[in-house]
């Protein structure tokens, strides 16, 4: 009895659960990896750092205010870039083994009996 | 809907099992089997080549699916898909109810569970009591306790019905269960909320397993460096992203936090002024509002999220400028600082220390307008209304731009819930425990004793002093009372040893070992004290309030002191205050100043001294205005002072004392008129010559008579004051001995018909003790020795 209700909660809750579970994990680490943040700041000034220029200022000025807050825009994009990378590479792993999972899920409970019937038929690697 | 239960049900099926896994070390060796079949397979199938290894992976995998099914379904048991009541119960009840759950089970297991065992803490509903409520139930009433927990779920919108519910369930069931509860002091509303608290406690634990998140790795690196902040301020938001836990959210904290968010999302003024009194929670919504902006989930717009709130220190910045230039180009800078980091909402707590001079305040109301009035940067200022008002006076436009958001203190059903929400941090902190009459009884003493501050700060306050008064580790009403004992001096409890029994029985006694006759007024005064010392008094007014009326000399005052003696901390301990010092309009100011301003005005010497005899002397020559002014302290036992604050005089008793017709109190009891009748005639004679007003007598609980004093209690007068000189000889062990003649001559020379007993203790003085000191100073009397004293020892000395 305690069978099929296992197999009942695997095959509904336990697969939604375990799936839904999955999507967080995913949400989680965009949120580490500050993603959707970086994406949309990613042409500012590293660390909002440029030279500052009123209205007052000189042409020269201006022109130094410009190339500062050029090569600061320039030095945020490249850190942020990497981390977006990093962060896309690390979410495509667990995208690709969290799927895996959650298509292999109906699969799981019959696992021991194919691991029996590989050992029978004595399936090697 | 069936409320029939079913012990093999599913869910009651998971739910036992489930308790066998339950266990730790259990659930770590499911791990060690599964680790170690899934190495053993991966090893014989890569290292040996031998096929058996699939078993290893085929066994590994079934073990982490029933691993997996413990963890996220059998340890919970959610609730299934129907409104049976087999779908609704939670697991720690379905692994522990019994095939037939009759009531005597039912409260065997209750305490068992998490929430039972809440309710038996906090509210007394320990097995024990449900025991009793169990004998008075019968089998046959299993059904109707489980129909009565479905109700009680709907009513406190409980998830399922836990072990909490099937407690208070069965308690409604008991017949008697009104009389039961009463005199636990709690009603059946009380235990729903304590359903509604443990609920509220449960989510928070739950929301701690929640993942929670601020911004990432990346989030900083949006926005600038921030030196000047991080040495001259406190980050608020980085304190509180290392809190997982949630504050309660009450209506009008979330309506503020809303309209913050609202003004800070506009294009408007960028600053939020919140003002409050001091315990109001200003700083509780700042740091509430920094909490949902920090959250990834929340909804607030992007121009919010994850902006850091810096608590400005206003201390550090003083003392690092020493000159004026100095601290105004600091504070030019930080400013600059926050505002080119994008990120930053600056908060200057106590606001007015920015905008005033004084000790640890500068006013840099010049430098702070511009940058308020251009709302570039944003700003939250905190501050009380006096504060702000004062603001206001001196700088509107200053005033004027701000966004004010007023706050005002928490009503009774608010602060329990704030004080509930705080318990979990106060437990941990204090290790202790706190029952809900605790709660209760802090919010009651805390509007009484508390002035500082108002709720819910003054109950949290007395809350948190009330933890090192728990007896084993548990807080209560009487952890809360001592605290209030320890802390204002006040007598609280109901009087409980056999000694303060006996002496509150023998009141009269002992004050009469200080004073002599006036029975009536002493039996009066020694009632009301043990009406008060008995708990059934009325507690919103004073313990007592009398208007004592005689000649001079008769012991009006002397009564006070007594009562302040025998039965208060003491004679030092007395309110005194001469109201013939109080004769004009403008000395209700006076009465009523703040204790910085006046240490001796009435409200701050009873804000000291809550628990006191406040004798308001010669009350006949006070400004009627005065008079007014005391009305409401007689009727209510409250007397606001200059800061508004509500001053409780309802732990003290308030004697007035006036010698107004003290001629007419002579002539009724020399014409033989009985005392019951002096009381009416005099009273009525009061009123007509105009001396005291209806409404000001009638405040009174009694107005006491005092007579002029027969000489038979005059020579009593004269053994209290020998008695007195005797116990100034006592280190000496000296002693004096007056035979009668003597004592009668005191007593016709000591006697003034105007000025009563009053001349009695000069003349005392100027004879017996000027003997004893001669007879000390000529060696007569030693250590040890007696001096006996006649009629004409005291005649030469008067001579």
């Amino acid at each position: 009895m305690l069978i099929v209700s296992f197999l009942q909660w695997w095959y509904s809750r336990g697969w939604l659960t375990f799936g839904y579970g999955f999507l967080e994990k995913l949400k989680s680490t965009a949120d580490f990896f500050s993603l959707g943040l970086l994406f949309r700041t990613l042409f500012s000034p590293f660390r909002q750092i440029s030279a500052y220029s009123d209205e007052f200022a000189s042409i020269q000025q201006r022109l130094i205010a410009f190339t500062d807050k050029l090569v600061s825009r320039l030095v945020g994009t490249v850190v942020r870039l990497t981390i977006i990378i990093f962060g896309i590479v690390f979410m495509f792993f667990e995208a690709a083994i969290g799927s895996l999972l959650v298509l292999a899920w109906p699969l799981m409970p019959f696992a021991p009996i194919a691991s029996i019937v590989l050992a029978a038929m004595g399936v090697t690697l | 809907m069936s409320s029939i239960y079913n012990h093999n049900c599913q869910r009651a099926k998971e739910a036992r099992l489930g308790k066998m896994f339950e266990k730790k070390p259990i659930r770590f060796l499911l791990w060690v089997f599964c680790i170690a079949f899934l190495g053993l397979g991966l090893l014989a199938l890569l290292y040996s080549h031998n096929s058996f290894g699939w078993i290893g992976v085929g066994a590994a995998i079934l073990v982490w699916m029933f691993i997996y099914w413990n963890k996220v379904e059998l340890m919970h048991v959610p609730n299934g898909p129907t409104d049976k009541l087999e779908d609704v119960l939670s697991r720690d009840l379905l692994r522990l109810l019994p095939k037939n759950p009759e009531p005597l089970a039912m409260s065997e297991i209750i305490c068992k569970t998490q929430s039972g065992g809440f309710l038996a803490l906090r509210y007394g509903a320990t097995p024990v009591m449900l025991s009793i409520v169990a004998a008075g139930l019968k089998e046959s009433d299993t059904e109707r306790i489980f129909e009565k927990a479905r109700e009680i779920q709907k009513a406190t919108d409980s998830e399922q019905i836990e072990g909490a519910v099937l407690s208070v369930a069965m308690i409604e069931c008991f017949p008697e269960h009104e009389e039961m509860l009463r005199r636990m002091k709690l009603e059946i509303g009380d235990l729903y909320n304590g359903i509604i608290w443990y609920n509220y406690l449960h989510g928070q634990v739950k929301s701690l397993h929640k993942p929670r998140r601020t911004g990432g790795v990346g989030r900083d690196l949006m926005f600038g460096y921030t030196p000047l902040l991080q040495r001259f301020a406190v980050n608020i938001s980085r304190y509180r992203e290392g809190i997982v836990k949630e504050q309660v959210h009450l209506e009008a904290q979330e309506e503020s936090v809303n309209k913050m968010i609202e003004i800070f999302s506009s294009g408007g003024r960028q600053n939020v002024a919140i003002i409050g009194p001091e315990g109001s929670g200003r700083s509780t919504l700042v740091t509430t509002f920094a909490d949902r902006i920090l959250d990834a989930d929340s909804k607030v717009s992007s121009k919010l999220k994850f902006r850091q709130i810096f608590k400005l220190d206003a201390a550090a910045l003083i003392g690092v400028a020493g000159e004026r230039g100095e601290l105004e180009n600091l504070v030019t800078r930080i400013m600059n600082e926050a505002y080119l980091a994008k990120n930053i909402i600056l908060w200057l707590d106590n606001a007015q220390l920015f905008f005033e001079e004084g000790v640890g305040s500068v006013n840099l109301g010049n430098i702070l307008l511009p940058v308020i009035q251009g709302g570039g940067l944003r700003i939250i200022f905190t501050m009380n209304e006096q504060r702000y008002l004062e603001i206001s006076a001196h700088n509107s436009q200053l005033a004027n731009a701000l966004n004010k958001i007023m706050i005002t203190q928490a009503n009774e059903e608010e602060t329990m819930r704030i004080m509930q929400d705080h318990v979990p941090q106060l437990e941990h902190q204090h290790n202790v425990r706190y029952t809900y009459w605790a709660l209760k009884e802090a919010f009651r003493l805390s509007e009484r004793y508390v002035h500082d501050l108002v709720m819910p700060g003054r109950a949290l306050n007395l809350l948190e002093a009330a933890a090192g008064h728990a007896e084993e580790g548990l807080v209560t009403d009487e952890s809360v009372q001592i605290a209030v004992e320890k802390v204002y001096g006040v007598k609280m409890q109901a009087s409980q040893n056999a000694e303060e029994k006996q002496r509150l029985l023998n009141l009269e006694d002992l004050i009469h070992e200080r004073m002599v006759d006036q029975e009536n007024a002493v039996k009066a005064v020694s009632d009301a004290l043990r009406r008060a010392a008995a708990g059934v008094r009325n507690e919103n007014r004073p313990i007592g309030t009398f208007l004592f009326l005689g000649p001079t000399g008769v012991g009006k005052t002397e009564l006070a002191k007594a009562i302040s003696d025998v039965y208060f901390k003491g004679e030092g301990e007395m309110v005194r205050l001469d109201l013939n010092e109080y004769v004009s309009a403008s000395d209700v100011e006076r009465l009523i100043a703040d204790g910085s301003e006046d240490e001796l005005s009435l409200t701050s010497q009873v804000m000291k001294h809550p628990f006191s005899v406040v004798l308001l002397d010669e009350i006949e020559k006070a400004h009627p205005q005065v008079l007014t002014t005391l009305l409401q302290l007689l009727d209510e036992g409250i007397l606001r002072d200059v800061r508004n604050r509500e001053v409780s005089f309802r732990d003290a008793i308030v004697i007035a004392t006036s010698n107004a017709g003290a001629e007419e109190i002579r002539h009724l009891i020399d014409s033989g008129t009985d005392l019951a009748n002096v009381k009416d005639e005099l009273t009525d004679h009061l009123i007509r010559n105009g001396e005291f007003k209806p409404e000001f007598l009638n405040r009174f609980d009694e107005i006491c008579i005092f007579q002029p004093l027969p000489k038979d209690a005059l020579r009593q007068i004269v053994d209290l004051i020998i008695k007195g000189v005797n116990r100034t000889l006592e280190p000496k062990k000296m002693s004096v001995e007056l035979d009668d003649e003597a004592k009668d001559l005191l007593v016709e020379r000591g006697y003034d018909p105007k000025l009563g007993a009053r001349p009695m203790r000069r003349i005392v003085q100027k004879t017996v003790e000027n003997i004893v000191a001669k007879a000390v100073l000529s060696g007569n009397l030693d250590n040890g020795g007696t001096i006996q004293i006649n009629a004409q020892m005291i005649q030469e000395s008067l001579d």
